[in-house]
């Protein structure tokens, strides 16, 4: 070892003086990497950055539909264009509320259409009370189900209760989140190029689309315009007529009315009340195929109308029965088609404007 | 726990944080404890298939050690390779003999309807019954010394780094490495198994996870696709395999070096072979070389005439291709390849030299396309779930139809062959799986980032588990 390999030359002790030239090149061959390596990220970042309006929100429900309707709903309340009725529901009211055409019908109100497709009665009331009460702040709420939803089958982790519950958005929202989760949220809060992956991640197609899961398209207002077009049992022919046929008799399957099903319509209704809006609960129009699907025919569809009126008269709400249209109106057995909704909007007018004025009369 | 979860990211520096403030036989307790924990965090009910086999082929191992009675010894060993071979049968086989068989039968006009028990195929169990094999017929053989550790052993067969999908492990290779004080990586080793888990992660999640989707359209409607698109297709195929596979085999190679450990090489820049011959010396080398030594030789390997060789050959592909997975598709592929390698047997005298001749760009540039593309061939019978589907798949190649073509796919199969070849090449020229550790700092920074950003964008998905975990 020579001296100025020691540092002795230099008058300094080994150890303590200056850095020997190739600890130096060492420690620069070990920090320059890292440093260029999160350069590189950082330019990635400020350009996902300058180009995020291009990019799709980042799915964090579980269906797109949510994701939509989630994303239409937190730019209404930012922008301060609050309905004054929302209409929730199952896929009955997604395609059956028809906002834009009740706006018309009852003049100088605004409506949006909350209603989720393919969920079921305890997703869309927790839907409801965490997240559409409290961006939305409605005077008037219109909630519509049918027979199915009384049906304790709905109430089965795998009719999709479980998937809502599990999703990551929900149990942050529930404060069950894990230390991930919370990872998770706090690196979508701060960093665009991991919030916006999953735009990212398929730029010539936007993200995979599994043809399994329903993505309606929407209108502006949440009505889902799936059926709008529809004639009845017309999409995909005889073959898939017969098919939407069984499904409806397998949702039906074994119908009693559960007594856990009406705890959750009427604490749903109770909870709107208590946020402040009134409550017009609309048992769906349906057509005779539906009926007949139940196992006990008309017998069965007669006692969840009762059940119906029940939970109306227990928790304060009116309550009105359309009861059977005819199937021009309808897409299937189940959905209301264009001419259905049109028709819905007219049917429900002068009730929603019923409501509309005693809410604005109890206003202070 | 698969190598890119969250919870792997969490399990392998606590395993280390405590590996190495332990003496040598404490640690081997933690390797089987976290490996259990490993392979038990898949599906804690096939832990006794693991512990079965390991007990097995230790016993058998043993019991050799004190005879020299051939007969005996011979009979010993048998046992071992019923045990494992049981196992892999029953498991991974026994629904495919019994439905494809009835079929054959049933063609035959012999009505049999056999029940379908739909067992579950344990993961990794082809990975470590091979291991157990290769133990038992090593010692049979007397190439090796029985161990006297079970503790040893155990770890040997579980090893979590290899325990799902290898490399297929050495015994005279690693049970010494089990058996003594393991050095603690320096500097410079832990930076390369950094980068090797930093490529494998790149493999995995930017390349093999970004193409899983549009290989998954293309092989689902082979018919509403254009050629171009299902060309397209089977290359992409062809990068998400390799991807998913030696990306899982850096990141086993990486996590195993930071123990102390050093596994064998499993990929080699395979898509640079000039034959099929040197293809087979660069695409799970852990197999091939398994095959060779346990299989091809003992069937006679080269040694017998041109015919015998040809069959060895064929036959050590063909159960090659029924290792991977319980179908005919998986036979065919193996059976392709049999007849690729008799063939240039045949015909081509050069095949045995190209792997270690340096490649070039002028001589070899044609010979390596046209095996990428044999290769591709075989892969669509991998890919394929039906001998129908894949001729379904060819034939629309063939027939230059026209249909949907992707344009994204297209550029995005571009960008990883891209990718895969600048980096297959930069480990060819400096023959080091981690040539990025020899460049100057800003250019290795550069590298980084950029294997970093994709990792980001395509994390968190749908997770597409590791190919290889199927088989």
């Amino acid at each position: 070892m020579t001296a100025t390999d020691t540092g002795a030359e230099a008058g300094v002790t080994p150890g303590v003086g200056p850095r020997r030239p190739d600890t130096r090149r060492r420690h620069r061959g070990r920090v320059v990497p890292i440093a260029v390596a999160l350069a590189v990220l950082l330019l990635a970042e400020l350009a996902v950055r300058a180009g995020r309006s291009h990019l799709d929100e980042p799915n964090v429900w579980p269906t797109p539909e949510l994701q939509k309707k989630f994303t239409q709903i937190g730019a209404r309340a930012r922008e301060g264009r609050r309905p004054e009725v929302v209409l929730v529901g199952d896929s009955m009211l997604d395609a059956g509320g028809d906002p834009a055409a009740l706006a018309q019908a009852v003049p100088g109100t605004t409506v949006y259409n909350a209603s989720i497709a393919g969920e079921t009665l305890p997703v869309i009331a927790d839907w409801t009370t965490r997240i559409v009460l409290p961006k939305l702040d409605p005077k008037v709420v219109v909630v519509g189900f049918s027979s199915n939803e009384l049906n304790p089958s709905v109430l089965a982790p795998e009719a999709g209760v479980g998937a809502y519950r599990a999703s990551r958005v929900v149990r942050a929202a529930e404060g069950r989140g894990s230390p991930v989760d919370r990872a998770d949220a706090f690196l979508r809060e701060h960093s665009m190029l991991y919030r916006y992956r999953s735009s990212l991640r398929h730029p010539f197609r936007g993200d995979t689309v599994d043809p399994n899961v329903f993505d309606p398209e929407l209108s502006p207002d949440g009505h889902d315009l799936a059926f709008a077009d529809l004639g009845y049992l017309e999409k995909g022919g005889p073959g898939q007529a017969q098919a939407v046929i069984q499904g409806v008799v397998a949702a039906l399957q074994g119908f009693t009315v559960g007594l856990e099903n009406v705890t959750i319509l009427q604490e749903m209704i109770r909870a709107i009340r208590v946020a402040g809006a009134r409550v017009l609960l609309v048992a769906m129009p349906v057509t005779t195929d539906l009926i007949v699907a139940h196992p006990g025919g008309e017998a069965d569809y007669r006692k969840a109308m009762e059940a119906f009126a029940g939970v109306a008269q227990r928790s304060g709400a009116a309550f009105v029965q359309p009861g059977v249209w005819p199937t021009a109106l309808f897409a299937d057995p189940v959905h209301l088609n264009g001419a259905g909704a049109a028709q819905l909007s007219s049917y429900l007018a002068p009730l929603v404007q019923q409501e509309l004025a005693a809410a604005r009369l109890a206003e202070p | 726990m698969t190598f890119n979860s969250l919870q792997y990211a969490l399990f392998l520096p606590l395993v280390l944080a405590a590996y190495w403030m332990l003496g040598r036989r404490a640690q081997n307790v933690l390797l089987l404890v976290a490996s259990y924990v490993f392979y038990g965090a898949f599906d804690w009910r096939f832990l006794g298939l693991l512990m079965l086999s390991t007990l097995t082929d230790f016993v058998v191992g043993r019991v050799l050690e004190g005879t020299d009675d051939e007969r005996r010894r011979k009979r010993i060993f048998l046992v071992s390779l019923a045990v494992n071979l049981g196992i892999l049968g029953f498991f991974k086989y026994f629904d495919f003999f019994l439905t494809d068989g009835a079929r054959l039968l049933d063609q035959l006009g012999i009505d049999v309807s056999p029940p379908v028990l739909r067992i579950l195929l344990p993961v990794g169990i082809s990975f470590y019954t091979f291991h157990g094999i290769s133990y038992a017929f090593d010692v049979y053989r007397r190439k090796i010394e029985p161990t006297r550790s079970l503790l040893d052993f155990a770890v040997f067969v579980a090893f979590f780094p290899q325990l799902v999908a290898g490399p297929i492990g050495r015994a005279h290779l690693q049970l010494p490495q089990f058996g003594r004080e393991r050095t603690r990586p320096d500097g410079p080793e832990i930076r390369r198994a950094a980068v090797l888990i930093l490529l494998g992660l790149f493999k995995k999640v930017a390349i093999a996870d970004m193409l899983a989707p549009y290989v998954n359209d293309a092989f689902a409607s082979p018919e509403t696709t254009s050629s171009l698109g299902l060309l397209v297709g089977v290359w992409a195929f062809a990068f998400q395999i390799y991807g998913d596979f030696s990306g899982y085999s850096d990141i086993a190679r990486g996590s195993s070096s930071l123990l102390g450990i050093s596994l064998p090489e499993n990929f080699n820049q395979p898509y640079l072979s000039r034959s099929v011959t040197e293809f087979w010396r660069r695409w799970h080398i852990s197999l091939s070389n398994w095959l060779r030594d346990y299989l091809y030789i003992p069937l006679g390997g080269n040694r017998g005439s041109g015919l015998l060789t040809y069959r060895n050959l064929l036959l050590t592909m063909l159960i090659g291709g029924l290792w991977h997975g319980a179908a005919l598709t998986f036979v065919v592929w193996g059976g392709l390849h049999g007849l690729y390698l008799a063939g240039e047997r045949r015909f081509t005298r050069v095949v045995d030299e190209d792997a270690w001749r340096p490649w070039s760009l002028r001589r070899d540039l044609v010979r390596t396309v046209v095996t990428f593309q044999l290769v591709c061939l075989a892969w669509v019978f991998f890919r394929a779930d039906s001998i129908s589907g894949a001729l379904g798949y060819l034939g629309g190649i063939a027939r230059l139809q026209g249909g949907v073509t992707d344009r994204g796919a297209v550029v995005l199969v571009a960008l990883a062959a891209a990718a895969v070849l600048l980096l297959d090449s930069a480990q060819h020229r400096a023959r080091d799986h981690t040539p990025m550790l020899r460049w100057n700092p800003a250019l290795r920074g550069v590298a980084y980032g950029l294997m970093i950003v994709p990792i980001v964008v395509f994390s968190g998905g749908t997770p597409v588990p590791f190919i290889y975990f199927n088989f």
